[in-house]
């Protein structure tokens, strides 16, 4: 037999499938209303209010405290992020239920596969969109206002922040393989989040209660921390998130789309 | 279509769904697809042809029963064999602000071709569907039939064994219908293909296998020949040229032979129906010496019951009817 007729067995990438819906779904989101809104109104609210303080600070003579709009960037985040990011996450698998998931998952692709790369996609988009912003104003809280804050305590608290945003997209991410609508899900999702934020809240515990939070950034951006709890934080937000993506995870590699 | 398990391209087994205990859409389907066969899926609304599809890709879980893919379970995580497998859906979508280039590529890498294999197989695609002009448009805008042919190109893009298309000429314009049923044609030599269609001659045009879903139930599966064989073959047309009076004279000589059923005279159209048990062969060649014998010039003859519309809903009718009965089929049946 002819050797040039002969072809080598194809071999399939076993990483490309994922790879390919991690990239479209991350293209997708960048492309979606909810994301360039919350980009949008995040950089508005964000860098209006840090030109207010710099006019403030020019125009009457006041100064403006750096550790203190740090704070309140991230307390603000602590308390309109999660509600962006179940908006961004809770379609992410309900929302393509149907003839488009179909044209996906009845290629070379497992359900593993597509849930884990849109569950990385999502988390990818709203953390690097979020430490894109977050950074900008913290870089610009250094330049334009009066330095007094500690830069290692505020990255610290954009961790923090940023294992609550993952642990809230995560949960959305789950909710949207579980529930069949997104209106349902975005409901389902918010109750639950600011319902147990509430709870917590009155009873006064947990780590994760919403005032002890609230208090900790401030406390973090003036550099007064101890490293063990909060990464005691970062670890309940971790667990949290995985154990979200699990039950997702399971429960989608199981049922009929 | 009996052949050892192991060569079969799809076996399923006692299949059966059962949406959310409220609905009953496929009902102990048992078939096997030999590598070759074109299968025909026919049924009417709701019968369960797409469910059947669906459930040989994976996308929805057995309530009973199994699928096999090339002697392989098929579930929803069995991406190794839907890598054999091309889909086309009854409308196929396609994600916003996408171009024929990206989504064959997206659809490519979702198979785990390499950059090196894929490239070239997706521009020689774009080309052979005749998308090429507009290969870097945006394919929100394309017609029915520029959306049907990269349908066509995506289920083709990983050289699949076995290609699942339903209703691929649904919406198409003739002229594009025509270049779908000649591609099935063309695609069948060297490919298994199970299509679903509501059009008929469309089925009996490119298939040589049939299965017939009515409410769930496979009532039947077989070669497309036995289908319209044995429905009503004994019941014949023939058009008829000459003098009235010597066609209504023949007409009554047919009449008296004891080997019809029924014959109907209607101007110039004789319409027979031959007894189950006679060679239709000889009886028409008595029919043809008295219409010769008469001076009377045959124009057409067709077999009624030769049609796969016919067969087709006799089948449905029969299942129908059937009532109750059903609960007590004889397992062969």
């Amino acid at each position: 037999m002819d050797a040039s007729l002969v072809h080598p067995p194809l071999r399939h990438s076993l990483l490309l499938p994922y790879w390919a819906v991690l990239q479209m779904d991350a293209w997708q989101t960048l492309r979606s209303w909810v994301f360039r809104v919350w980009v949008l109104a995040g950089a508005v609210l964000g860098f209006g209010y840090l030109l207010h303080r710099v006019a403030i600070h020019y125009q009457a003579g006041i100064l403006q405290s750096s550790a203190a709009f740090m704070s309140e960037v991230l307390q603000f985040s602590l308390l309109i992020g999660p509600t962006l990011v179940i908006l961004l996450t809770a379609g992410t698998i309900s929302s393509e239920r149907g003839i488009l998931a179909d044209s996906v998952l009845s290629r070379g692709i497992s359900r593993y596969e597509y849930f884990l790369a849109k569950w990385h996609s999502r988390l990818l988009t709203t953390l690097a969109s979020y430490w894109f912003l977050a950074g900008s104003l913290l870089a610009g809280s250094c330049f334009l206002l009066q330095f007094d804050l500690s830069v290692f305590g505020c990255l610290l608290g954009f961790v923090i922040v940023s294992a609550v945003l993952a642990m809230v997209a995560s949960c959305g991410v789950a909710m949207s393989s579980l529930c069949n609508s997104t209106v349902l899900a975005v409901a389902v999702l918010w109750m639950s989040l600011y319902g147990t934020g509430l709870g917590l809240a009155l009873l006064g515990f947990g780590q994760l209660n919403p005032l002890r939070l609230h208090r900790l950034m401030a406390l973090l951006v003036q550099g007064q921390f101890e490293f063990g709890p909060q990464l005691e934080l970062i670890g309940w937000c971790a667990v949290i998130s995985v154990l979200a993506a699990v039950v997702g995870l399971v429960h989608f590699a199981r049922r009929d789309v | 279509m009996a052949e050892s398990a192991s060569n079969l391209v799809v076996e399923t087994h006692k299949l059966t769904k059962i949406y959310q205990n409220r609905q009953i859409a496929l009902n102990d389907v048992t078939l096997s697809i030999e590598p070759g066969c074109v299968l025909g899926l026919l049924g009417p609304n709701g019968a369960g042809k797409t469910t059947l599809l669906r459930l040989i890709l994976g996308l929805h879980r057995p309530t009973a029963g199994w699928v096999k893919v090339c002697g392989k379970k098929m579930g929803p995580n069995a991406a190794a064999l839907r890598r054999k497998i091309g889909y086309i859906p009854t409308n196929p979508q396609f994600p916003p602000g996408m171009t024929p280039i990206v989504y064959l590529d997206f659809m490519a890498k979702l198979f785990g071709l390499p950059a090196q294999v894929r490239k070239p197989r997706l521009a020689s695609l774009i080309r052979a569907v005749g998308l090429l002009e507009v290969s870097g448009d945006p394919i929100a805008g394309f017609s029915n039939g520029m959306t049907a042919r990269l349908a066509v190109a995506t289920s083709l893009i990983n050289e699949p064994e076995l290609l699942i298309w339903d209703e691929p000429t649904h919406g198409l314009d003739p002229e594009a219908r025509r270049s779908m049923l000649e591609l099935i044609k063309n695609l069948s030599k060297d490919k298994t293909l199970i299509v679903s269609s509501h059009n008929l001659s469309d089925i009996d045009e490119v298939c040589n296998h049939a299965a017939v879903l009515s409410r769930g139930h496979l009532i039947y599966f077989g070669s497309l020949q036995d289908l319209k064989g044995r429905m009503r073959r004994n019941h014949y047309e023939l058009d008829l040229e000459g003098d009235q009076k010597a066609i209504t004279k023949a007409a009554s000589v047919i009449k008296s032979l004891p080997e019809f059923k029924t014959v109907h005279i209607r101007q110039r159209r004789l319409e027979l129906r031959l007894n189950d048990d006679v060679s239709n062969s000889s009886v028409l060649a008595n029919v043809f010496m008295t219409l010769a014998d008469n001076k009377v010039n045959l124009v057409s003859i067709r077999s009624v019951g030769q049609q796969t519309e016919q067969a087709f809903l006799d089948l449905v009718e029969k299942e129908e009817s059937r009532g109750f009965a059903r609960a007590y089929a004889a397992p062969d049946e």
